[in-house]
């Protein structure tokens, strides 16, 4: 008897402490807006957006004529504008 | 982007400039006037061929005279110096060489469309992805990553790069989510009512766990493969109900490994997802589309396009406007023709 009580209590503390893990690793909806900015962008982080990048070499090549300045071409294997 | 939050860099490009950005998987392809052009002033770094990349930052003329070229992933100073010369330079040539309309560069007539980036769908929702790796500090919170160990062990091995390369590597890695017309028009029943469940069609959830839940903040990612999604749950509930809106919160979790046996995978992530929806019934529109997906993420067989090791891995998801050149960027895993297995069609 006191084989099994102590049986049932190892088995309800596993559970317990693998439902307190499970709970803490579940995602609160309170927790939702700190996630969010904690992995967004920061200012600092998003200030490229200030440049008027174009995605279109011709019409980049035909503004640059228009209004009389050089192109900047930034090519990469990947767009470079969808990678940091 | 380093160099391209450096003040002075922004300055320059937005004052003296025309700044564009592209993806030369596309362009060393193209057969047209503009992929001409881009192969007269990128030239080659090695034998020329369509499977030569032309990674670089070059200053052109309109005409097609290259000012400076160097090889991309250069360091602030390195960019400004090169704009300010290239500018000086510029500056220098005969006037007939710079002046507005000098070049006589007409719109394309015929342009090449077997290789252009994909464009969004009509009616379709654009969403922006952030992916950063993350850290625990001592209290097990989450904070951004440091890679200040990564960068020291690279020096050690005296790599090239140095240490604001890999610094750089701490900002988030942005993409683009496309959710179909049809898709996003499902998620809201005819009748809803408040507390009603259902799952989050599986297409996006393939999506989702397929080509957008991996850590690619150290290069240019591909999507899992098809059998490598172990587990994926993913349900709306419905919150509110009015007139107005309905309000809509998802939750679920994800196993995504390269075996089905976790402790034998050499690359995974197990992310709990939470998201928080609005649909605003008198503009049948989504108005809010957020997600968050957080949990432990390892590569240690070097297959991913991430930092090795194990670490807690977050990826955001919000609505787009979808007006910007950026938005309007294809999913970074859509390259290479893999648009249709993308979108499950």
């Amino acid at each position: 008897m006191a084989r099994l009580i102590g049986m049932i209590a190892v088995v309800a503390i596993a559970f317990l402490t693998c439902s307190a893990q499970t709970s803490a690793q579940q995602l609160r909806p309170e927790e939702f807006n700190t996630l969010q900015r904690l992995i967004k962008p920061t200012a600092d982080e998003l200030k490229w957006e200030q440049i008027p990048w174009m995605t279109d070499l011709w019409e980049a090549r035909r503004k640059a004529d228009t209004e009389g300045k050089p192109i900047f071409l930034w090519s990469m294997d990947g767009n470079p504008l969808g990678c940091s | 982007m380093l160099a391209f939050s450096d003040p002075d860099v922004i300055k320059l490009l937005r004052d003296e400039y025309v700044p564009v950005a592209v993806d030369d998987w596309y362009y060393r392809r193209k057969r047209d006037a503009e992929g001409e052009f881009f192969w007269k002033i990128s030239g080659s770094w090695g034998s020329v061929g369509d499977g030569e990349t032309r990674q670089q930052l070059t200053c052109v003329t309109a005409e097609g005279r290259v000012l400076s070229k160097k090889n991309e992933g250069q360091f602030p100073v390195q960019v400004r110096e090169r704009l300010r010369q290239s500018l000086f330079e510029f500056k220098s040539l005969p006037k007939a060489e710079r002046a507005p309309r000098s070049a006589k560069v007409e719109p394309l007539k015929q342009r090449d469309n077997t290789f252009v980036p994909p464009k969004p769908s009509e009616g379709g929702l654009i969403l922006k992805v952030y992916t950063r790796g993350l850290d625990r500090n001592s209290r097990g919170e989450l904070t951004h990553c440091n890679l200040d160990r990564e960068i020291q062990e690279r020096a050690q091995l005296n790599e090239i790069a140095g240490a604001d390369y890999y610094k750089a590597k701490e900002a988030p890695q942005p993409d683009r989510l496309w959710i179909t017309q049809a898709e996003w028009k499902s998620l809201v029943p005819a009748d809803p009512r408040k507390g009603a469940s259902f799952p989050l069609p599986e297409s996006i959830v393939k999506r989702l766990c397929q080509y957008h839940f991996f850590d690619d903040t150290w290069g240019l990612p591909l999507p899992w493969g098809d059998g490598d999604t172990r587990s994926a749950r993913m349900t709306l509930t419905i919150q509110e109900v009015s007139p107005a809106q309905v309000l809509l919160r998802l939750e679920g979790e994800a196993v995504i490994a390269n075996a089905s046996d976790l402790s034998k995978a050499g690359r995974g992530y197990q992310p709990k997802i939470l998201g928080s929806l609005c649909y605003d019934r008198t503009r049948s529109a989504f108005t809010r589309f957020d997600l968050v997906a957080v949990g432990e993420h390892w590569d240690n067989d070097g297959s991913g396009a991430g930092r090795m090791g194990r670490h807690p891995l977050g990826i955001a998801f919000e609505l787009a406007k979808g007006d910007s050149p950026q938005d309007r960027l294809p999913p970074d895993t859509t390259r290479g023709g893999r648009l249709s297995s993308y979108l499950g069609q």
